[in-house]
């Protein structure tokens, strides 16, 4: 089927040029967002400089932070030292293959989508760091760098302070290369622009409700909010993440400028071998942008809801068994417009609109573990687009995953797009087509995981 | 839906306020306020063990003093335990947690107990014992098998639960970690940790009887496991059948274990019920017999340890006819 070209441009007004809530923006909106961003810069030294200064960053913040508390009462302990974190590094090339419209939506042969170097590592018994390094074949990236101070606040709340992936949802917090399919779910590309990051605190609280069950709540105060997005096919495919190109002409930020985001998950098991969960997640993120002027500060709202609901069934002994999950996702969002009255050329009757977009998606995936070497599974989602409810899109697709050895793992997945919206320089094209995609990840050396909340 | 805002409406703050309070005063209210958090009156010792073997040495000196919750069923990949809420609300209850130690856990057991938020069982406390402690590893892999990856375990081989003799090793660390958390029931845990090794010491000297006709006998397993059982009873392990850990064998490597199999006159091939049916294939052409065990007691092992070294024990002595 050919693809459809679809302009959302009108004659009175500016384009809208990005989609997804937390997609990139144009350089015309002054924001006051902050990103770590070297797309947007021109000279490809200052963009690795930059780089480079937050890798190095990453790699010294606990040496700077030394010499360490005395660790009288760790006498033995396992605890690794700060300067001698553990280390990981995954790698995760995609290969995708699909007929022309396909190709030309970014099923175009192979893509390294990562190297990624994890640390991490204690500072002393009540301070944990981890920083994750991500390399891609245009940029380096600081994807998260963060402390958990656990055990020093009452009850059991834990405080966690820098940039880390937003605790929204299920998958949020999953890198790419953990998820169970190849390409993060649409909707989520969608509405949130891959995986939602920010720089803040956050703190998170649990309590057993009984011996099987937990609840768990967290609240984070973050800014610079963006969706961090490697997907090589979906509504996100190509923003690898958000761009803000001209920071230093943002308004000035208050407190209530700030986003919010707040996630409650309650956990049940059913003996040895099921868990439910279902949780609940809100994220309110203001924008702050320049009307007709410098003197004309407004603020649009964007926010995002979600509800999921996760089964797990694994017999540990056999590793066979079933994942069942799905999420819904509410967008609102302000649009901010400026209308020229008609006259082109003449500001004096210019005016600001500002217009609400509520839009809703959800996805689902089943996978069956048939051993501890192979699952079988298939996934969906159906979304309406981000800025206009009326335009919707979907996509179905299945995937069969080979684990060949503890390090490796091999993905081969299938899927049907339609009507998937992207969008290149404030036009947006719609598509039809098939893909194919071929995963193969790689880790070695220390990869936890903790509690899936 | 559409609609519009002009630039006084205050209508954001106002919620992003309220959110931020309400989420604070919420989790606030429920750190104090929780009945879950009163419920627990402390007067037996709770004892979390990340497997069953250790439970059952927790449950043998403790006695009636103690409540002891074991992570794990006793059939799982140990090095793969999925983390959910149970286990992490054990451990935010435990007083005294025994581990495996040897990397056992290290895939596992840190994010629980960081997630956990009881500083009474990190590791350097009092109440967290690594019962590995004073037990000589084997299979200590050099730089070079190091180099080659893997799930190597640095620090040795960690399935030392299926040497009796080690485990009374383990059974002295187990004594000294409730001694720690509890120490006005000295008395008790001592007499009964004396009878514990008095028990397991003449259950040592059967199974050694029993498993003498066998000694030098070769057997082939399906992962690095066996190693202190061999080494308890003097058997040869002549092979494995995962040339890698967690990868199956290709064809031509089944090939060369089923010749080792002949030549070597394996007469076990010890692995974990899943495969079982592996495991006959490399039997074929010899007097070998498979041996379906799990490398762990159960929870609900009937006689605890001792009896699950009993089950070993016979399955060995049984299938080769010694």
């Amino acid at each position: 089927m050919p693809g459809r070209s679809v302009s959302h441009t009108s004659p009175c007004m500016t384009p809208i040029p990005d989609r997804t809530p937390f997609a990139p923006r144009p350089s015309d909106r002054p924001i006051r967002l902050e990103r770590i961003s070297w797309k947007a810069d021109p000279m490809p030294l200052n963009r690795f400089g930059y780089g480079l200064r937050l890798v190095l960053a990453a790699l010294l913040l606990p040496a700077l932070l030394g010499p360490l508390p005395a660790q009288s009462d760790l006498a033995g302990s396992e605890r690794r030292s700060a300067l001698a974190p553990d280390i990981s590094v995954a790698g995760d090339l995609v290969f995708s293959w699909s007929d022309e419209e396909g190709r030309a939506a970014g099923a175009d042969g192979f893509d390294l989508r990562a190297v990624e170097v994890g640390l991490y590592g204690s500072l002393d018994s009540r301070f944990d760091y981890t920083s994750v390094i991500h390399f891609s074949s245009e940029e380096v990236e600081l994807e998260e760098a963060y402390i958990d101070a656990r055990d020093w606040l009452p009850g059991r709340m834990t405080l966690r302070g820098g940039r880390f992936n937003l605790d929204f949802g299920m998958q949020n917090r999953i890198h790419d290369h953990d998820l169970l399919t190849i390409e993060r779910p649409s909707v989520l590309q969608e509405y949130l622009g891959g995986s939602l990051r920010g720089t803040g605190l956050e703190l998170q609280w649990w309590s057993p409700l009984s011996d099987d069950s937990v609840i768990r709540i967290s609240a984070a105060l973050v800014e610079g909010v963006e969706g961090d997005s490697h997907a090589v096919l979906g509504p996100a495919a190509g923003h690898e993440h958000g761009e803000d190109e001209d920071e230093e002409e943002r308004p000035v930020r208050d407190f209530d400028d700030f986003s919010i985001n707040l996630r409650a998950v309650a956990s049940v098991d059913f003996a040895d071998e099921s868990t439910l969960q279902l949780g609940g997640s809100y994220l309110l993120a203001p924008e702050n942008v320049f009307g007709l002027d410098e003197d004309d500060e407004r603020e649009l709202d964007r926010g995002v809801a979600g509800l999921d609901l996760t089964y797990t069934r694994l017999d540990e002994s056999t590793r066979r068994g079933i994942f069942l999950q799905g999420e819904w996702l509410i967008g609102d969002r302000d649009f901010g417009e400026l209308d020229d009255n008609g006259t082109p050329g003449d500001d004096l009757d210019d005016s600001f609109l500002v217009t609400n977009a509520r839009s809703q998606g959800y996805h689902a995936l089943a996978e069956w573990r048939a051993s501890r070497d192979w699952a079988f599974g298939v996934s969906g989602s159906s979304y309406e687009h981000a800025e206009d409810s009326d335009e919707d899109s979907w996509d179905l697709g299945a995937h069969v995953t080979w684990n060949a050895s503890e390090t490796h793992q091999l993905r081969l997945g299938i899927r049907k797009y339609a009507d998937l919206a992207q969008e290149e320089e404030g036009v947006e094209t719609t598509s039809d087509f098939v893909a194919v995609q071929l995963q193969w990840t790689m880790v070695f050396g220390r990869h936890v995981h903790g509690v899936d909340w | 839906m559409t609609g519009s805002k002009t630039k006084g409406d205050l209508r954001p703050s106002i919620r992003r306020r309220s959110l931020l309070g309400g989420a604070f005063g919420l989790a606030v209210a429920l750190s104090f306020g929780l009945p879950a958090e009163v419920a627990h009156a402390r007067e037996r010792v709770e004892v979390v063990c990340t497997i069953p073997d250790l439970a059952h040495l927790a449950k043998e000196i403790g006695g009636d003093a103690v409540r002891v919750t074991a992570l794990t069923s006793g059939n799982e990949d140990f090095h793969a335990v999925r983390p959910r809420p149970r286990l992490l609300v054990a451990l935010s209850r435990a007083e005294l947690l025994l581990t495996v130690g040897l990397d056992l856990e290290h895939s596992w057991l840190p994010p629980l107990l960081q997630s956990a938020s009881n500083e009474a069982i990190q590791p350097g406390r009092p109440g967290h014992v690594d019962v590995s402690s004073g037990i000589e590893a084997l299979e200590v892999p050099c730089e070079s098998e190091a180099r080659a990856g893997g799930h190597l375990h640095m620090k040795g081989n960690p399935h030392y639960n299926l040497s009796p003799s080690r485990m009374r090793i383990a059974s002295a660390n187990v004594l000294g970690g409730l001694l720690a958390v509890r120490p006005e029931s000295r008395s008790m845990f001592e007499e009964r940790h004396r009878d514990f090794c008095r028990r397991l010491d003449a259950k040592i000297e059967e199974w050694t009887l029993r498993m003498a006709p066998a000694r030098g006998a070769a057997l082939i397993e399906d992962h690095k496991t066996w190693a202190y059982f061999a080494d308890e009873f003097d058997l040869r392990i002549v092979g494995e059948i995962e040339p890698k850990p967690g990868a199956d064998p290709s064809p031509r490597q089944l090939a060369r274990l089923i010749e080792l199999s002949v030549r070597e006159e394996v007469r076990w091939v010890v692995c974990r019920p899943e495969l079982e049916i592996l495991a006959r294939k490399i039997t074929r052409g010899s007097e070998a017999r498979v041996l379906a065990l799990d490398a762990a007691s159960r929870r609900d092992e009937k006689g605890g340890y001792i009896g699950f070294i009993d089950r070993i024990v016979e399955a060995f002595v049984g299938s080769a006819g010694t």
